[in-house]
């Protein structure tokens, strides 16, 4: 078990090289001088030549790479060009809301897509089976901006049970945070929905056409305790998996999302900042989402042993 | 080759297809006999309802929609399609190199997973903040994002397929090494990348629309299907059928794409059939199965 | 627990159908407590069908026509599914096929056995953990405790069927249905397994439905013996008296192949050949010297020597058999000699050229002397190809002129018809399948034939008649086979030579009647022992 983490550990940490090179490299992709393009025509030397000294543009890049390393796991994330504020200040208030959103919107698919995937499981062709094909549809053809836009209109506009848009923090009481919330995560949970039931309905009619659910039939197990003491359970290695994996996905549509609800989150922050070219925000928001998703999916890596325990056999990187 | 006839059999495939053809029929006919210039704003003429004049009606600077449709149509369908293309044959190429070359295999999925621990849409907002938003480098990060996954999946595909037996048959026939891989393993992993291919063009059409749905995208004022939603935004209360026909634009590319590949893959989402139990008379293939290592 | 009185299962009549296919008709028997009948048929003959009725495990699609089926004194056929989820597990309990696949990977071994306990409410919590120990003892289960704590994939295939035979065990039932419980084991396991069922069922006075596909098992562990062949009981009787004095053609093909039967038939066959003068041994045509190979297990300690210090001789037109069982490196060595993996030492020799160390187009050209035939045929067929392009593959590899031509000749060679040609391999049945591959193999004229697990996967019918093709094409041909398996009843069937592998060694080598007749090494006599009806001695 020990091994298998370190060698999950070893794979992570290459991961978190990769991407972080990959962020940091772009500023180089820049056409002409970054610094200057970001300033604009009017600014002057002086200001380009502290810019370029902000932004490690002075070294070569290996060197501009490590100083930054470092200055993240110091917890420095750089300097806002435009708020004039430490980003890490900035990245701290906004988190909250675009995580919850993404939360909330994987509990909102979980809560609905397994329970329909197991009904289609059991009876294919079935009312279930036809419902969740449809919100699979549904889900792969409709992105989630775009279902916002629909259910704003009907709920919050037409039927007015939700608002239109807007935010509340914590403090002012659960009901009233998530009210602002349930929009966005229902619509960036149907997307989910889709893709976690499609997964969940295939991997349990894979598992219960295997032997040992006719042998538990023949013990005289209830179908209940067929379909979910064996069936659901030993199909959970395959949702886990696509549960942390599309994590991602929410994490990035709740960004797109949260433009339209005008709530203070990732979202807003870094569609201003790429407007303004306001790079170190934009560099330490990718760094700071990619990374929670990264080490999300490692920890649920080392739950995998406990789902199937074959697992702990095959300790090698994964694919 | 005998694959196609199959193809005929699955109605998901015919179904996306059809929505295929109908989008780029329209992105190809409507300028050719619109009267109208999608850019050109006629403040007099705006949020009109659909109408003889304006099929679609106009927008808020009165744009012709149906004009803008067909725009952010052709749009979104070029940056899609010259993405699943570049996206395929780098995939391709980094897949098969990472399983023929064995020193790169390591070194290229390291690179495929740090890419791919990068949310697609951000990494795209990334790479777009730093070039600037036009068509080509939109084009480019979207083969950034897409093609990681593209290259796992046929490097996947042609381990598995190099183990089964009838490829090491092959060899042992003295069929010629090259001519394994081209006869007996290049078919089996192309039909797994054609279902990935059909979704890197369904994933791109939504992250170019999301893109230009926050302003990143495409320019303006040219249209996009991202930047006609944007737009509609603002009047969800009053003029929401400016919201419709992109999205529903949009969600037909998509659900397109998506058909076609899983027509091709086995349609799993159309299956609500049952799956047919073996037959007893397959005891040989179970005794086959078990003998098996 | 019933009354005494009644019969434990009583099937009058069965008949069973998928839509318009009658897979089961008219079949009747009745089991006595702690009697022993066995359900004998290839596959196709319904006997698993049979089996499921009884259990009332059959699919959606399958409709039970008609038939009477009593476990004791209740009729359970119109039964619904509640009551009969009362009784599996208690009164009625199975004991699956593939043990591997049987048991769910995820729970542990003892709670699996404990889910019969607790579905029905036997006993109280405190007490059973005692039930489920005892019920593993019972099964041959020497150390309850530490195998009851573990997962299904730590155990051996033969812990995996005791475990099975367990849980069939610990409710107490009054029937047992038995599937097919050992064929996916080792021979010698198989027979310590069985071993096991059979003390268990007689201790506690259990009837037991035994289904298999193997005449010979039947006829050593059953009291009645009923063969069954498109869904038609076509003989019953005694078991010895079926294998005796059987009254069914059918019955005659099938003891014709049972083990007792081939060595009456080898020892004819060795008498023959010694009559015709014994050939001179030629020079041998493939020979291996001092191969050996370790494979580096992952996570184990060291390495394992799937191949240890082996040497061997193949003379043309002669069969030389590789037996032994799973593990032993029979198959290594196989692959080893015919080029398909390397050896970390030692020497092989095609007609006195050393083609060890060969490598590029000379490998290839080797290809042309010696061809390899996978064990599951369809396995080894691309799917995507038809017959004749399958077939045609090494003549096109090479360059052979008129392939079409030479296509037709090998089919007609293998018994297959013309019209073949153009059909999908994937469309095959086994014994086609197999054919097809030995026509592939035979392509480009070799001189030696590696056949790996050939028959292994084919029904016992089927077998018989690829091996008479193999015997007629060596004579036709002057072929010489080197064939690797772990059944010796075909090995008997086939071989001159014999050489017997245990943990990558030859423990023992001699004609095969010397082999099979007066065995000397120690694991050899076991493995013979462990055939069911084959004794060494006459």
């Amino acid at each position: 078990m020990l091994r298998y983490g370190l060698a999950r550990l070893l794979a992570l940490l290459q991961v978190i090289v990769v991407m972080s090179i990959v962020v940091y490299a772009l500023i180089y992709a820049m056409p002409g001088d970054p610094a200057t393009v970001i300033l604009g025509d009017d600014a002057t030397p002086e200001q380009i030549a502290e810019l370029r000294a902000q932004l490690g543009l002075d070294q070569p890049a290996w060197l501009g790479y490590l100083d930054w390393v470092s200055a993240v796991l110091r917890g420095d994330l750089g300097y806002s060009i435009f708020l004039r504020a430490p980003v890490a200040e900035v990245l701290g208030e906004r988190i909250v809301p675009t995580v919850s959103i993404a939360l909330l919107a994987s509990f909102v698919s979980v809560i609905v897509a397994i329970p329909l995937a197991l009904a289609a499981a059991r009876r294919q062709g079935g009312a279930a089976d036809v419902s969740l094909t449809v919100v699979a549809m549904l889900g792969i053809a409709v992105p989630g901006f775009l279902l916002s836009l629909l259910l704003v209109r009907v709920f919050a506009v037409q039927l007015g049970w939700f608002p239109v848009a807007g935010y509340a923090s914590p403090d002012e009481g659960p009901w009233t945070f998530l009210r602002y919330l349930v929009l966005p995560a229902v619509a960036l949970g149907v997307v989910q929905v889709s893709v976690l039931g499609r997964i969940t309905r295939s991997s349990v009619v894979d598992v219960l056409s295997s032997s040992f659910i006719t042998v538990a039939r023949a013990k005289g197990v209830s179908p209940a305790g067929v379909l979910y003491g064996h069936g659901l359970r030993n199909a959970l290695v395959p949702i886990v998996t696509v549960l942390a994996g599309s994590f991602g996905s929410l994490l990035a549509g709740a960004v797109v999302v949260e433009t339209i609800f005008n709530i203070p989150g990732v979202g807003q922050l870094i569609v201003t900042a790429i407007s303004r070219r306001d790079y170190p925000v934009i560099q330490s928001t990718v760094l700071v989402i990619a990374l929670i998703f990264v080490v999300l999916n490692f920890v649920v890596d080392l739950l995998y042993p406990l789902l199937d325990p074959r697992i702990r056999l095959t300790a090698g990187a994964r694919a | 080759m005998r694959a196609l006839a199959g193809l005929r059999e699955r109605p998901a495939v015919i179904v996306g297809l059809a929505l295929l053809v109908a989008c780029a029929a329209v992105a190809l006919i409507v300028p050719f006999v619109s009267p109208y210039d999608p850019n050109a704003a006629a403040v007099q003429e705006r949020m009109q309802a659909p109408s003889a004049a304006h099929p679609l009606g106009t927008d808020d600077f009165g744009r012709d929609v149906l004009a803008r449709l067909a725009v952010g149509i052709g749009m979104s369908m070029q940056v899609a399609f010259a993405t699943a293309a570049v996206a395929l044959v780098l995939g391709l190429l980094l897949g098969l190199l990472a399983v023929f070359v064995r020193p790169l295999d390591q070194l290229i999925m390291r690179i495929c997973d740090g890419l791919l621990a990068i949310p697609g849409v951000l990494l795209a907002l990334a790479v777009v903040a730093a070039t600037g938003a036009s068509t080509a480098s939109l084009i480019a990060c979207l083969v950034l994002v897409e093609t990681p996954a593209v290259a796992r999946l046929v490097r996947s595909s042609a381990l598995s397929v190099r183990e089964r037996r009838y490829v090491e048959a092959a060899a042992a026939a003295g069929v010629r090494p090259a001519a394994v891989v081209v006869r007996h393993v290049l078919p089996s992993v192309l039909v797994p990348v054609a279902v990935q291919i059909s979704a890197v063009f369904g994933s791109a059409i939504v992250i170019e629309a999301a893109l230009s749905f926050l302003g990143a995208g495409i320019p303006a004022p040219t249209a996009s299907l991202g930047n006609m939603l944007s737009d509609a935004k603002a009047f969800v209360n009053t003029g929401w059928c400016l919201m419709l026909f992109p999205g529903a634009a949009l969600a037909a590319l998509v659900l397109g794409a998506n058909l076609i590949g899983d027509g091709v893959g086995g349609g799993a989402l159309f299956r609500l059939r049952t799956r047919p139990r073996p037959l007893p008379g397959d005891a040989e293939l179970e005794r086959e199965r078990m003998l098996l290592p | 627990m019933t009354a005494d009185r009644h019969p434990a299962l009583v099937v009058r009549g069965l008949a069973v159908s998928y839509g318009a296919e009658r897979v089961v008709t008219d079949v009747s028997f009745a089991l006595q407590p702690g009697e022993v009948v066995a359900l004998v048929g290839e596959s196709g003959s319904g006997k698993s069908t049979t089996a499921n009725a009884v259990l009332g495990l059959l699919p959606a699609d399958a409709r039970v026509r008609a038939g009477e089926i009593r476990l004791g004194g209740d009729d359970v056929r119109g039964w619904d599914e509640r009551r009969m989820r009362a009784i599996r597990g208690t009164r009625l309990a199975y004991v699956p096929q593939d043990p591997a696949a049987s048991l769910d990977p995820v729970r542990r071994v003892r709670q699996q056995i404990a889910e019969v306990l607790t579905v029905h409410g036997i006993g109280t919590r405190a007490d059973r953990p005692a039930r489920v120990a005892a019920a593993l003892r019972a099964a041959g289960i020497a150390d309850p405790d530490a195998i009851g704590a573990r997962f299904p994939h730590e155990l051996s295939g033969g812990l995996q069927q005791r475990v099975l035979i367990a849980q069939a065990l610990v409710g107490e039932p009054d029937v047992i249905v038995a599937d097919e419980p050992t064929s996916a084991l080792d021979v010698t396991v198989q027979k310590e397994v069985l071993d096991n069922l059979a003390r268990a069922t007689a201790e506690r006075n259990v009837a037991m439905l035994l289904i298999t596909h193997d005449l010979a098992v039947a006829v050593e562990r059953a009291d009645r013996v009923l063969v069954l062949r498109g869904g038609v009981i076509v003989e019953e009787g005694p078991a010895l008296r079926v294998l005796r004095e059987p009254e069914d053609p059918y019955t005659r093909t099938l003891v014709a192949a049972t083990p007792a039967a081939i060595a009456v038939s080898l020892r004819e066959r060795e008498r023959e050949r010694e009559r015709e003068g014994g050939e001179s041994p030629a020079a041998p045509v493939l020979s291996a010297a001092g191969l050996s190979k370790r494979f580096r297990m992952r996570g184990a300690s060291g390495a394992v020597h799937a191949v240890d210090d082996v040497s061997l001789a193949l003379a043309p037109r002669r069969t030389l058999a590789l037996v032994g069982e799973s593990g032993s490196g029979k198959t290594t060595t196989a692959r080893i000699v015919s080029r398909l993996e390397r050896a970390d030492s030692g020497v092989i020799t095609l007609d006195g050229q050393d083609i060890t160390g060969l490598g590029g187009k000379a490998l290839r050209e080797l290809r042309r002397r010696i061809q390899y035939v996978h064990q599951s045929p369809r396995s080894a067929l691309d799917p995507r190809y038809t017959v004749a392009e399958a077939i045609g593959e090494p003549l096109r590899a090479f360059g052979v002129p008129d392939r079409a031509g030479r296509v037709r000749e090998l089919l007609d060679r293998v018994a297959l018809p013309a019209a073949l040609a153009d059909r999908s391999t994937a469309r095959l049945s086994g014994g086609q399948a197999q054919r097809v591959s030995i026509a592939r193999a035979l392509a480009l004229s070799p001189s030696v034939l590696v056949l790996d697990e050939a028959v292994s996967a084919l029904d016992v019918s089927v077998q018989a008649r690829i091996l008479d093709l193999l015997a007629q094409l060596q004579r036709d041909l002057g072929l010489a086979y080197l064939f690797v398996s772990h059944d010796l009843s075909v090995v008997a069937q086939i071989a001159d030579e014999v050489a017997v592998m245990q943990g990558g060694r030859i423990v023992e080598s001699g004609t095969a009647l010397q082999v099979f007749e007066h065995p000397r090494h120690d694991y050899t006599v076991r493995l013979l022992d462990a055939v069911p009806g084959f004794s060494p001695v006459a």
